[in-house]
This record gives structure tokens, C-alpha cells and sequence, in this order.
């Protein structure tokens, strides 16, 4: 059995060996990838409906569409991105070929998270491989079905040696931040991305750090409230709220709180059905630890929809809060679990400056039909990403970048941002070797008057 | 006692007021920069003079007429910059408006280091300023006399309410680090780096770091020795050697060694006269320390040309070393001096593999008539920036990023690249709220239909059709 060192140290190997360079290799691997996809599609789904009772759908459509996708669009992307990129010129450097060179960083090292444990952990890999680099999967272990079968099957359709993937927990995942990387991306919370970010800096590793963050949604009084509540409320529930990107908690009017709640109320029980324990569709909590962590966000609160749960089976109900004040522990965590705080806030002003006040989080929303609305809170918030009259779906565009913004994280990836963030764009200047007398002007000794520009 | 507390509040306040967002106070404060240089050249020549020897020409065109260059960049182009750059959407987002949005991260630190103490402050400077964030510049303690200009000439440029210099050496720097910011931007040793990354982990904040290496110079036996001296001798003796893109150390053939070796002492002796110590284009290094390390380093291998030192002066003579060791200091450090060492290799390969052994450097220089050789060593090494056949011109391109990769540093800047390191890139998605029709298919209960077609559109990869 090999040492954590002894498998960076053979992707290390095998990467400099020049095995990944040219692009048809690339591609090789990242088709070995999609049959992975197609073949063992039963097995993932599987190990999906185990780990967070994923069903097929969910499965598809929330993590192996979006991998299959990336593929595809990596791999016809991909000559363009790797080609050299010309330049603008200046005055002294016309007769020069200048150009930005696109190279591959080395190994890198992903470590994916327990809630999209195929799709966070795949989806960046898929970049990683296109620029050329070996990669070092470290799956969670929290979603220990779906790491076991990532351990197994890779192997079978990647190259062995540029694509280990390494398992374990808390002890492996230190051992492995010992070792010399090229890049890190890690998926995770805010704790961990900084113990990240020390050992990367030991080594001067960049990161591309995906954390969390408590979403806000903005819903304006000026707004259709049956189709924001059903988007947000599909947004919200999905995975039983464990979702980097979904609505951590609502901001609105009191005039309105009892309609958001209503309409809430009304998407959740076509989507769920009156008792979501019963639902196909509906997702549990990852593990005991959670649950507790989530039940206990309850706690003091006013509960108007839900407010059950089930330590057997990890099932929390879709629960709504309201009149929740800001200084509780529902508002102090992100809430990663089915559970919509509802915090009052009269008017956007208000609500702009709570938002401004927070953390930066890794997605904002705004439901409005007035367009003014909208600029107004993009413009003075910040976040990673936001979208406006929907949740979620900014981060499904592969031409967006997908990241955070200080606590939420740093660096991005998707599309064509993974490929530059696994690569180095290494500048590049080619003289030719001749019209000496044309340079001699820059030599010393200088002019006795230097010359007015 | 907490130095910096009362200053980094006041510029955070003033960033939450928002002043910094709109286009004509961020003209404003570049305009005032461009004032700062045009109202002040004599005094920032005397203070590089006082410096770093560096000559008048040195001082116009490395940091003087660089940074104006720059400001003008970003005054030209600061509003395209800042406009929201529009990306494709798919199929499922047809309808919506996707797009970028360029924000400022906040407070920005800037820590500058000495030996281009203007250019490498203004810079940075700049592309904080252009993209809208409120800067902290600490400039290097070493580089006293451009340390005493930034510090009491420059902030009356500047709108003080967001801009701020603040003084120290590494203890004070430490202590500054312990606070939060929202873009930490360092030049330095990869020493440094680590120090200043680590601190910048505690707060979760992203970083550009533009560290140094040894970078390696081949010169192929196919080439004209006197070319190639003359522009590995101005680019290696400028500014003293004291730069962080010079040409380290050079990698070539004993034959084209005994070439070179003639004409480098030709290039240096027409540069800087018989001698150099007496000639005003020939800088001095910054500190006593800096001086002693460099003149150990002179007893590496065998002085070929040069090897002349004078303690009272901080005068090192233009030197070329062969019959060197890779384990010597002189190997194993980066120079940052007038000292250039000549290791000899038996063929391109042979250079090659010299230079994958060892850490990545900021750039690398590779010297041939055959332009197939230059590819060469570029496809089969890497590097923050490469040049064929010259030192650092590739710097001055202000469309190529200039920065470092592995141990030679992260991040990048130079023209937009500024801009765009000093910025939030936010994706933004504005959807309408009609159409609900359309997205129907994604809510639950899904039913087994929905899954086929599901299923059936990812097979003719339409998934992103009105799923979404």
C-alpha cells in the first residue's frame, strides 16, 4: 500500500514525464471520463441515493448533467484555449512575436465536499485535466459511498498514475496538505480553507478556495410572489437545503411575510407533497452531526411551516421561519439544511445595508420586477455570484465564472475560468536575433541631455 | 499600541460610503498620480540617485516614464474596464442577461520593495486605484529616500480619505499584517512571500505575490556572441543587477563561452568605460548587507571579468564568473547583483534538464539564431515570462501579464491585468420572472416521464434546453 507521499510523488513523475502535454492525451482522459459516466451511471446513482438519498433525477440533474456538460464543452473548447494567444504590440516591439503561452501548472490537488459529491468534486477535475495537469482527487468522506466508488472506478478509466485519488478523513486530508502542490481548489467551509490556505502558503501554492457563506434573498414588495416563492422554494429544498448556492435565509417587508410564507407553503406541498418524509424527491441530512446542528437552529424560533424531524432517517422538514431576529444562531451559521429563515426588513435600504454589514456570501438574490430595484442591490452589495428573479442558476452558466468573494472563497473555475485557473498564461516575447544598431539607442553610456518625451 | 488601527478604519469607512465607485474619482485620483510624477522628477531622481546611484536615464525609463506610462493606460481605457463585460449564455439561458461584473475588493494592500521603489509602488497603485478600492502602500524601509517622498509628497495627490502610506520594517510590517484586507499585493523574496501569505490566509484574503528566482539565461552555440553580450550585459548590470527579471546566470557550451567571455568585457567596457565605478550609469547596491553578501559571492568559481569592490562606496564592478559549481552560493541564491556566473552545458538538452531540476524562475532568456531552439527551451520549461534573444523587454508589453508561477510568485498585473487582479469578477444572472411554463419540467415530483426526458436530452446533449 503507498504513502500519501509516494502517490504525489508518481503523479509528479508521470507529469513531468510529459504525458499530458499533448492535447489528444487530454482529450483521451476526459473521454476515459465520460464513458465512466455512461457506464457506471447505475453505480453513481447508487452511491448518490446512499450517501444523501439522492434519486435519480436529482442525481442526473443536479450533478452528472452538469459534469457531462462540462465535458463536452471542455473538449471542444479546448484547442482554442490551449493555442497561443497574441498580443497588442508597442512602438519598440513590432517586429516581435508576442503572445501569451498557455501551460500546465503541475499537480494539483482538489479536494471535493460531501454535498455534490460527484459533481464538486468531478467538475473542477475536468479542468484541471484539460490544462494539462495531474491531478490528486481527495473525495470526502463524509459522502463515504460515493468516495468509495470514486476510489474504485477512476483508476479503471483514468491514467492510474496522473489521477490517484486518495482516501480517508481528517488524518489523510493533513497528510496530504504536507505535500507540494501547484495549485489547491478546495470545496468546504470557512474553517477549513484557511487551515488550507497556511499549508499552501508553506509551499507558495496558489488556492482556489470554494467556501460558504449565508445567501441573502432579496424579496421586493414590487414582485410576482408565486413565481418568486415556487423558485425559491425549489432552490431552498433541494438536497434538503445542502447547497453552497441555495437562499440561506429571506429578506422582505412584514407587509408581506405572511404571502412569502403562504406561497412558500403551497410550492412546497406540490413539490413534496404534505409529509416530504414520503417523497421520492426530498433529500436527508448527510449525517447525525448535522442533523443535530440543524434541528438545534430551531430553537426559540417562530415555526410556521414544518419544524419536525427524524434522527433515525436524518429527515429534517421543508420549515419556515419568521419574525426571526438577526442575532439568533439560525442567523449566525450558514444553514446548509432544509430550514428558510424569514428576517423582516422595511424597504430595500434596509435590507441593502444588513447585507452590506455580513460577510460577503457566495450568492445573492433579488426578487423584483422593478429593474431599478435589482441594480440598486447588485450595486451596492457585494457577493460571488447573483442572480436576479431565480436562485441558483448563475452558477450553471459555464461561460460565468464560479466562486466567492471574501469569506465565500477566492479564485474561480467553470468553462473556460477552470482552464485558465489550471494553467499558467506565461508571457512571451521572441526577437529575432539581428538589427543590433536599431537597440544601440537603450546602451549606456547615456546621453549627456535626456531626451523630452 | 496599534499603529495602524485608526488608519485602516477610517479607509474602510470611507469605501462603505461608496466614494471610490464612480469613474471620475477614480480618474481623479490617477490624474493626481500623474501630477505626483510630472511635479516631482527632480526630486525622485535625487531620491534614486540617493538610492541606488541609479543614473537620470536609469530613473526615466524604468520608473519614472514606466509608471506614467501605466497611468495613461488605465486613464484611457478606466471607463471600457469598468463596464460590465457581457459572456454567452447557453441554451437554458437564452432569454436572461449574463454577464461580469467588475468590482472593487475593498482595502488593498500594497507592499512595494526597493529596488525600483517608484515603479514598483505606482504600478500596483494604480491598478488598486483604477478598479476602485482604497489602498495602504507600505514601501520598502530600505529604499529610504523614495520611502521619504511616497510618504510625505504623494498623499497630497491623493484623496487621504482612501489612500494612506504607512512606515515600518519587517516588525512593523508584521504587525500590519495581523489586520484584515481585502487584496494583499507583495513584491519580494519567496521568503517573504510565504510570511506574507500565511497571514493573509488567517483572513481568507486573496493575494498576488511577485517573487524572484534565478533565471537562467541559454545562449545557444548558434548566435552571434556580440549581440547576445550586449544585450545580456545591459539587461544583467542595470540598476546593479538589483532586478527581478535579470538574467541570473547563463547556461552554455564551453566553446561559446570562450566567445562570450571577449565580448562581454567588450559590452561592459563600452558601457560603463574602463572604469566603471567612475561612470554615472552604473548603479550601487542598496545596503550594507546587500553588499557584503554580494562580495562573498565573488569568490565563487574564478573572476573572468570584473570581480572589483569598494566597501565605502557599495560599488561592485560588472562581473562575470566561470569555473562555477552548482552547489556554490552563487548557485544557490538569487544574485540580485552585478555578478553574472557562466555554468557551462554540453547541449540543449542538457541546459534544459538544468533547468527542470530547479524551482521556477520569474522569467528566462534563451538566445539562437534558430528560432526552432528558442521554442524549444520555451515548450520544454516554464517560467513566470519568457524572452527570445533579449532580457526583459517583454515587461514593457503592457498586454502581457507580468508575474511569477511555482516559487516565483502567483497572481499577475501590468495594464488591464491590473485592473482585473484588483477586482471582484461577480457573475451575474438577471432572469425575468414570466415564463414559468418553461422551467416547469425542473420542480418536483419528478416523474419517471420527466426523467426520460431528461435522460433523452442529455444523450443529444440539449440538457441545457428549457431544463433550467
Amino acid at each position: 500500500m503507498d504513502t500519501i507521499s509516494e502517490v504525489v510523488q508518481r503523479a509528479r513523475a508521470a507529469f513531468n514525464a510529459g504525458k499530458t502535454r499533448p492535447l489528444q492525451c487530454r482529450v483521451q482522459q476526459l473521454e476515459g471520463l465520460r464513458r465512466l459516466i455512461r457506464e457506471r451511471e447505475k453505480d453513481l446513482v447508487g452511491a448518490l441515493a446512499a450517501d444523501l438519498r439522492k434519486n435519480e433525477w436529482t442525481a442526473y440533474y443536479e450533478e452528472i448533467m452538469y459534469v457531462l456538460e462540462e465535458i463536452d464543452y471542455v473538449i471542444k473548447k479546448l484547442p482554442e484555449w490551449a493555442a497561443d494567444e497574441p498580443v497588442e504590440k508597442t512602438p519598440q516591439t513590432q517586429q516581435d512575436e508576442s503572445y501569451i503561452h498557455s501551460e500546465p501548472l503541475g499537480v494539483v490537488l482538489i479536494i471535493g465536499t460531501w454535498n455534490y459529491p460527484f459533481s464538486l468534486t468531478i467538475q473542477p477535475m475536468v479542468g484541471a485535466i484539460a490544462a494539462g495537469n495531474a491531478v490528486v482527487l481527495k473525495p470526502s468522506e463524509l459522502s463515504e459511498n460515493t468516495a468509495s466508488l470514486l476510489a474504485t472506478i477512476l483508476p479503471q478509466y483514468l491514467d492510474k498514475d496522473l489521477y490517484p485519488v486518495i482516501s480517508g478523513g481528517v488524518p489523510e486530508t493533513t497528510e496530504v496538505l504536507k505535500e507540494r502542490f501547484d495549485h489547491i481548489l478546495y470545496t468546504g467551509s470557512t474553517g477549513v480553507g484557511r487551515i488550507v490556505m497556511m499549508a499552501a502558503a508553506k509551499h507558495l501554492t496558489p488556492v482556489t478556495l470554494g467556501l460558504g457563506g449565508k445567501n441573502p434573498c432579496y424579496v421586493d414588495k414590487d414582485c410576482d410572489l408565486d413565481v418568486a416563492c415556487r423558485r425559491i422554494a425549489w432552490g431552498k429544498f433541494m438536497n434538503s437545503g445542502q447547497v453552497c448556492v441555495a437562499p440561506d435565509y429571506i429578506l422582505c417587508d412584514p407587509s408581506i411575510q405572511n404571502q412569502v410564507v403562504e406561497k412558500l407553503t403551497k410550492s412546497l406541498k406540490e413539490f413534496y407533497g404534505e409529509d416530504a418524509k414520503k417523497s421520492r424527491d426530498y433529500g436527508r441530512i448527510i449525517n447525525s452531526l448535522h442533523f443535530q446542528r440543524v434541528m438545534g437552529l430551531m430553537e426559540g424560533q417562530k415555526v410556521a411551516y414544518g419544524g419536525t424531524g427524524d434522527a433515525t432517517s436524518r429527515y429534517i422538514a421543508p420549515t419556515i421561519l419568521v419574525d426571526v431576529d438577526p442575532q439568533s444562531p439560525v442567523m449566525q451559521e450558514e444553514v446548509f439544511g432544509p430550514i428558510m429563515p424569514i428576517v423582516c426588513v422595511r424597504g430595500l435600504e434596509e435590507a441593502i445595508q444588513f447585507i452590506s454589514q455580513r460577510e460577503k456570501p457566495l450568492a445573492l438574490y433579488v426578487f423584483s420586477l422593478n429593474d431599478k430595484v435589482i441594480k440598486k442591490l447588485i450595486a451596492e452589495t457585494s457577493s460571488g455570484g447573483v442572480t436576479a428573479n431565480d436562485v441558483i442558476v448563475h452558477s450553471t452558466v459555464p461561460s460565468l465564472p464560479y466562486g466567492g468573494v471574501g469569506g465565500s472563497g477566492m479564485g474561480s473555475y467553470h468553462g473556460k475560468k477552470s482552464f485558465e485557473t489550471f494553467s499558467h498564461r506565461r508571457s512571451c516575447l521572441v526577437r529575432p536575433l539581428l538589427n543590433e544598431e536599431a537597440l544601440r539607442a537603450r546602451y549606456p553610456p547615456s546621453p549627456a541631455k535626456m531626451p523630452r518625451h | 499600541m496599534d499603529p495602524f488601527a485608526d488608519t485602516l478604519q477610517r479607509l474602510r469607512e470611507a469605501f462603505d460610503s461608496g466614494c471610490t465607485r464612480p469613474a471620475e474619482f477614480r480618474a481623479a485620483q490617477l490624474k493626481g498620480l500623474s501630477r505626483f510624477l510630472q511635479e516631482n522628477k527632480q526630486l525622485l531622481q535625487e531620491a534614486l540617485a540617493q538610492d541606488l546611484h541609479k543614473s537620470a536615464f536609469e530613473s526615466e525609463v524604468s520608473e519614472i516614464s514606466i509608471s506614467q506610462n501605466e497611468i495613461n493606460l488605465a486613464l484611457r481605457n478606466l471607463r471600457a474596464w469598468m463596464k460590465d463585460e457581457k459572456v454567452p449564455t447557453n441554451l437554458a439561458t437564452q432569454l436572461d442577461s449574463a454577464f461580469i461584473r467588475k468590482e472593487p475588493f475593498g482595502l488593498v494592500l500594497v507592499i512595494a520593495p526597493w529596488n525600483y521603489p517608484l515603479n514598483l509602488s505606482l504600478e500596483p497603485l494604480v491598478g488598486a486605484l483604477a478598479a476602485g478600492n482604497c489602498v495602504v502602500l507600505k514601501p520598502s524601509e530600505i529604499s529610504k529616500g523614495t520611502e521619504k517622498v511616497l510618504a510625505e509628497v504623494l498623499p497630497r495627490y491623493l484623496d487621504q480619505s482612501c489612500f494612506a502610506v504607512v512606515l515600518g520594517g519587517p516588525q512593523e510590517t508584521g504587525q500590519l499584517l495581523e489586520h484584515k484586507f481585502d487584496y494583499i499585493f507583495f513584491t519580494g523574496s519567496p521568503r517573504v512571500g510565504k510570511v506574507v501569505m500565511a497571514a493573509a490566509a488567517e483572513h481568507l484574503t486573496p493575494v498576488t505575490l511577485e517573487l524572484g528566482g534565478k533565471n537562467p539565461c541559454y545562449v545557444d552555440d548558434n548566435c552571434d556572441p556580440q549581440t547576445v553580450a550586449n544585450r545580456v550585459a545591459f539587461f544583467r548590470y542595470f540598476n546593479a543587477g538589483q532586478t527581478c527579471v535579470a538574467p541570473d546566470y547563463i547556461l552554455c557550451s564551453p566553446e561559446m563561452q570562450a566567445r562570450l567571455l571577449p565580448a562581454l568585457q567588450s559590452a561592459i567596457t563600452r558601457f560603463y568605460g574602463e572604469d566603471p565605478q567612475s561612470s554615472p550609469d552604473l548603479g550601487r547596491i542598496i545596503s550594507e548587507k546587500n553588499f557584503q553578501r554580494l562580495r562573498c559571492l565573488l569568490s565563487c568559481g574564478r573572476v573572468a571579468i570584473g570581480g572589483q569592490s569598494d566597501e565605502s562606496d557599495r560599488y561592485i564592478a560588472p562581473t562575470v564568473l566561470v569555473g562555477v559549481q552548482e552547489t556554490e552560493p552563487v548557485m544557490q541564491e538569487e544574485i540580485f547583483g552585478p555578478i553574472l556566473p557562466i555554468m557551462n552545458v554540453r547541449s540543449l538538452d542538457e541546459a534544459i534538464e538544468f533547468i527542470r531540476r530547479r524551482e521556477k524562475p520569474l522569467a528566462l532568456y534563451a538566445f539562437s539564431n534558430s528560432s526552432q531552439v528558442v521554442k524549444q527551451v520555451l515548450a520544454q520549461t516554464s517560467s513566470g515570462g519568457f524572452c527570445g534573444n533579449d532580457g526583459f523587454m517583454h515587461m514593457t508589453v503592457a498586454s502581457l501579464p507580468f508575474g511569477g508561477v511555482g516559487a516565483s510568485g502567483m497572481g499577475s498585473y501590468h495594464g488591464k491585468f491590473s485592473f482585473d487582479t484588483f477586482s471582484h469578477h461577480r457573475a451575474c444572472l438577471l432572469r425575468r420572472p414570466g415564463l414559468e411554463k418553461v422551467y416547469a419540467l425542473r420542480y418536483p415530483p419528478h416523474t419517471p416521464r420527466n426523467l426520460r426526458v431528461l435522460l433523452a436530452a442529455m444523450e443529444t446533449r440539449s440538457c441545457g434546453c428549457a431544463l433550467l
